[in-house]
């Protein structure tokens, strides 16, 4: 039997990161960090193959240091990231990922909250991409 | 037309023949006749009585008919004068008339012909009179219209709105001083200026100038907001009009310039009040909806039954905290709509305290807390309303316990501060940083970190806090220290502060030295 797949959600809503790790643990390993620093220390340890990371948390934009300094590394920059945030809503900041996905460094993006089968879809859509490339 | 009602003549004439003939003959056609000897005596007698026409021997003894003359003009300048002239020549006869005789009768004369220039004469009178009061009349008008002028002048320098008026080439007619003060014009030779370049607004010319170039018409009317300055956040309504005259031929432009910057500051703070809370409801809905689709998705079933649970109560929490969160809102809402539904009365501030750490006791007890109650006895009375103060201490001590450590204490205490009562809310908690310091009353702010993580909480509580306070003419004020706690103080002011300053006002006599 194949080995599950590793994932990395990066959130500080403890709402979320339940909610989505249930989800998730149906079929994947999930490693939860609630900062940009603790998520960062963990990708560069673990062995991962998807980040889901959240744009605002103890800072409003640790999500983007995350991603730059995982885009900029030599090992992580090819495993893909899923951005999921509520920024839009709390500052009223909106984004168009086929606009703005050059600047924001991560290969998908989507509004909180999820549901279950378009979190699923998007997380195995970009862990099959990554695995055909 | 004047009506002269009475005709009242007067005969200067040393010649009593002459002084009787006249008599006879105007009296006769209906006049009013005195007669005087001399100039002396007629002089005196014009200084008494209005009279419409003087006739003047030229040669009388004493005063000389010139001298008389001059001085007639001189008490009443449209009384006409008619010269008698005796052997006199014409010349003096002009002479006199160039003085200001209306005209010169020679003697011997007949009585028709008496009675032709005296009619003449007369005629005389009446337009003089009636261009005099045509004169007056006139005057009067320009007096009026000279205060209507000042009296627009003077509204429009004091409306509260700017002002300003070109012509139709864009040239500056009027501007007051409230639209220099918007504008910044501090230059004083502006009038009759173009406006371009002057009005300090590249964008208010623009529309002023546009305006005029697309042909004003009665419908050239235009309500615009322009940002005068982006860094003070200076907005301004301007409404242009244009100025018609009464035949309905265009003059030019009138633009009114009204400070809008404090509607748009509110416009904008309630918008962005509104996206905040919209923001704070989705976080418990949406974490209700994603539990709730944990079940029905067949994530989490009955087999993990503990898990099931849990989840089950996860929803019910948020479901908690949402109505905490629309609680926190209505106080909020409440205290903003301001005093009318409060209640003001004399308070002790011990009973409230005691309330609220009693109904704080199992809260406290959860994570080992002590509280401890430092307030002496026979202390002043607060003026306030009871249910805000109770809102205001029960948010303080909340707060003092969900951000204390296990087994740590909160320590509440009370005290006179000079016209002040203080009350001090200290817990031995996590604290704040400076950066967490300075936002801490603000709507919806929430400290972010590993500890603030798992505790709820909807932001508004201090927010609510402080504007209760602020209500009772008091202050808050927090001192922290990262890692160790923090310390609220609220200042209230003393029931009898007030009443004292007021006696001592009313007794201002030397008080008897204090023994």
């Amino acid at each position: 039997m194949q080995e599950k797949k590793r994932i990395l959600l990066i959130d500080d809503d403890e709402d979320y990161v339940d909610i989505n790790r249930t989800i998730l643990e149906t079929q994947y390993d999930v490693e939860v960090a609630y900062t940009g620093q603790e998520g960062l220390e963990k990708f560069i340890s673990g062995n991962f193959d998807l980040v889901i990371l959240d744009l605002m948390m103890e800072e409003r934009d640790a999500g983007f240091s995350f991603s730059y300094a995982a885009k900029e590394h030599p090992k992580l920059k090819d495993i893909p990231i899923l951005l999921l945030t509520s920024a839009p809503k709390a500052t009223g900041f909106t984004f168009d990922f086929e606009r703005d996905k050059d600047w924001l460094k991560v290969d998908d993006f989507a509004e909180k909250p999820l549901d279950t089968n378009t979190l699923l879809s998007k997380v195995e859509k970009l862990l099959s991409k990554k695995a055909g490339e | 037309m004047i009506q002269m009602t009475e005709t009242n003549i007067l005969v200067i004439d040393d010649e009593e023949m002459i002084r009787l003939g006249c008599k006879k003959i105007l009296t006769d056609m209906g006049m009013k006749v005195d007669t005087a000897e001399n100039g002396k005596i007629g002089l005196e007698a014009i200084q008494k009585k209005q009279y419409d026409m003087v006739l003047i021997d030229l040669m009388m003894p004493g005063m000389d008919g010139m001298e008389l003359l001059r001085q007639i003009k001189q008490i009443d300048e449209k009384i006409v004068s008619i010269v008698i002239t005796g052997y006199a020549t014409i010349e003096s006869a002009v002479k006199a008339v160039k003085l200001g005789a209306y005209d010169y009768l020679p003697k011997p004369f007949t009585p028709d012909e008496l009675r032709t220039i005296a009619t003449k004469g007369l005629q005389r009178r009446r337009l003089l009179l009636e261009a005099d009061a045509l004169r007056k009349e006139r005057e009067r008008n320009l007096l009026e219209i000279a205060n209507e002028r000042s009296r627009t002048a003077t509204i429009i320098n004091c409306m509260g709105e700017g002002l300003i008026a070109t012509n139709r080439l864009g040239q500056l007619v009027l501007i007051n001083p409230v639209a220099r003060k918007m504008l910044r014009i501090k230059d004083v030779s502006i009038i009759e200026e173009y406006i371009s370049n002057r009005l300090n607004n590249a964008e208010l010319e623009r529309l002023i100038l546009e305006t005029l170039n697309n042909g004003l018409t009665e419908e050239s009317f235009v309500t615009k907001e322009i940002e005068f300055d982006k860094i003070e956040e200076r907005i301004y309504s301007v409404t242009l009009a244009p100025i018609q005259e009464e035949r309905g031929e265009m003059l030019g432009l009138a633009a009114v310039l009204r400070d809008i910057s404090e509607e748009k500051k509110i416009e904008r703070m309630k918008s962005e009040f509104v996206r905040l809370v919209s923001h704070e409801l989705k976080a418990p809905t949406g974490a209700i909806e994603g539990y709730l689709n944990l079940i029905l998705d067949g994530i989490v079933d009955e087999a993990d039954s503990e898990r099931l649970l849990s989840i089950i109560r996860k929803s019910r929490d948020k479901a908690v905290a949402l109505q905490k969160l629309i609680k926190d809102l209505l106080d909020l809402s409440s205290i903003d709509a301001g005093n009318v539904a409060r209640h003001l009365e004399p308070l002790t501030l011990k009973t409230i305290l005691k309330e609220v750490t009693d109904f704080m006791q199992n809260e406290a007890a959860k994570k080992s807390l002590e509280i401890n109650l430092r307030i002496p006895d026979n202390l002043p009375p607060v003026r306030g309303d009871k249910d805000d103060l109770n809102r205001l201490f029960l948010n303080l001590v909340t707060n003092a316990i969900k951000y204390n450590r296990e087994n740590g204490e909160v320590t509440i205490s009370v005290d006179v501060e000079g016209s002040f009562l203080v009350t001090l809310v200290q817990d031995t908690g996590i604290g704040m940083t400076k950066d967490e310091l300075k936002d801490i009353f603000k709507d919806f702010f929430r400290a972010k970190n590993a500890f603030t993580r798992k505790i709820s909480g909807t932001g508004l509580g201090l927010s609510i806090a402080k504007k209760i306070v602020e209500s009772h003419h008091g202050y808050i004020e927090v001192e922290s220290e990262y890692g160790k706690g923090s310390t609220f103080r609220v200042y209230l002011p003393l029931l009898s502060s007030a009443l004292d300053r007021s006696m001592k006002n009313i007794h201002e006599e030397p008080s008897p030295k204090a023994a």
